[in-house]
């Protein structure tokens, strides 16, 4: 079982090489892949020094252009999960090891870690929680099935689900409608519990000017995506 | 519209065909979008040259004088090429991303396969390590 732990990270070398660390105690014969926006500070040179997988792709294409990287790199050599976490000490090891075991089991075919399922104390500016709000209720309602983070960076895939969105998934990645487009195509995607840190160092790349248009950029192509095809995933 | 009105717009649609006519022929332009342009200046030089169209037209559209329905066609016309633009722009940003990721990709298979040779040939100490040759360096440019 080749498992591969995608961390898109994007100036965050004070909490990179613990995040590795721990992933390493925690699942040792996991492979690690940094993917560096192209930080101001020395994130890829920590990851490259601590032996791992790193590469670098310009923040231009954003956080979604990062994950289609992972992805890509996930299918070019043939993974057979990929998991996905931030480098920023938010999410545990230990929680992302119980994910990979549950879709390792086929449980599901995408496993997210949600920080709202157990509706534990987790602060949050305003805006975001409002928008979190909204998007799980369209994204339940569309898939009619119970989804509280709909912006989770903490998943696990198995191999179809990464042929999938490196071969057939239609348009930009983005985490909400990753949900939904995976779903129509006939995965079995599920949302688990899990606990989360505050952040241990750096800080969020979300501004309140970037979280409005990810709302909109989201409401308007998950709107789209109702009046289009998506190709149905062939088992 | 007056003859002389009419002259004038015919003289500036042929000029514009003219134009874009030469950037194809130096290759300035490719044919896949000198199309649009073109068909846009021949239906310009078609509405100067038949003047009752604008008339026709300008009845279709509720406009009171020629010269406006000629703007309102002008105007459509120059829409749908930026339009046209803006899906050319998106469809070069999505190859962008598929090369910077091919890119990337390759950044760490070079990496890995000078590990592997580093530690085949550990004597080989002149040449530059791994980590010199591939990492980061604050020369780098950003990639934007």
């Amino acid at each position: 079982m080749r498992v591969l732990v995608m961390i898109p990270a994007f100036n965050e070398e004070g909490s990179i090489g613990a995040v590795i660390e721990r992933l390493r105690a925690e699942l040792p014969g996991a492979d690690v892949l940094v993917i560096d926006g192209y930080s101001r500070d020395r994130t890829y040179e920590v990851a490259v020094e601590a032996g791992v997988h790193a590469i670098r792709l310009s923040s231009a294409y954003s956080i979604g252009g990062a994950v289609e990287a992972g992805f890509l790199f996930a299918h070019r050599h043939q993974y057979d999960f990929l998991a996905r976490m931030d480098g920023d000490g938010q999410h545990k090891a230990d929680d992302l090891k119980r994910l990979i075991d549950r879709v390792g089991a086929g449980e599901a075919d995408v496993l997210i870690g949600s920080r709202y399922a157990n509706r534990q104390e987790y602060r949050n500016t305003l805006s975001r929680t409002l928008g979190i709000g909204l998007f799980s209720t369209i994204v339940s309602a569309l898939t009619g099935k119970s989804f509280t983070d709909t912006t989770s960076g903490l998943m696990v895939a198995n191999r179809e689900v990464v042929r999938y969105v490196v071969v057939d998934y239609p348009f930009d990645y983005s985490e909400v409608e990753s949900i939904v487009i995976l779903h129509r195509a006939g995965f079995n995607v599920k949302e688990t519990a899990v606990s989360m840190q505050h952040r241990t160092a750096g800080r969020s790349s979300f501004t309140a000017l970037r979280a409005f248009y990810y709302m909109f950029r989201g409401l308007l192509s998950m709107m789209l995506d109702l009046a289009r095809p998506v190709p149905l995933h062939r088992r | 519209m007056t003859p002389h009105q009419q002259l004038m717009f015919g003289l500036g649609a042929v000029l514009l065909l003219a134009l874009v006519l030469e950037l194809v022929r130096r290759r300035k332009l490719r044919e896949e979008y000198a199309l649009f342009w073109l068909v846009a200046c021949l239906a310009l030089i078609g509405l100067a040259v038949w003047r009752e169209s604008l008339d026709v037209i300008g009845r279709a559209l509720g406009t009171v004088l020629p010269m406006s329905a000629l703007f309102g066609v002008g105007f459509f016309l120059v829409f749908l090429i930026l339009l046209h633009f803006s899906t050319v722009l998106s469809e070069l940003w999505h190859q962008n991303k598929q090369l910077a990721k091919e890119a990337s990709l390759l950044e760490d298979a070079v990496r890995q396969l000078q590990r592997s040779v580093d530690r085949v040939r550990p004597t080989a100490g002149a040449r530059p390590s791994a980590e010199a040759s591939t990492s980061a360096t604050p020369d780098d440019p950003p990639a934007r």
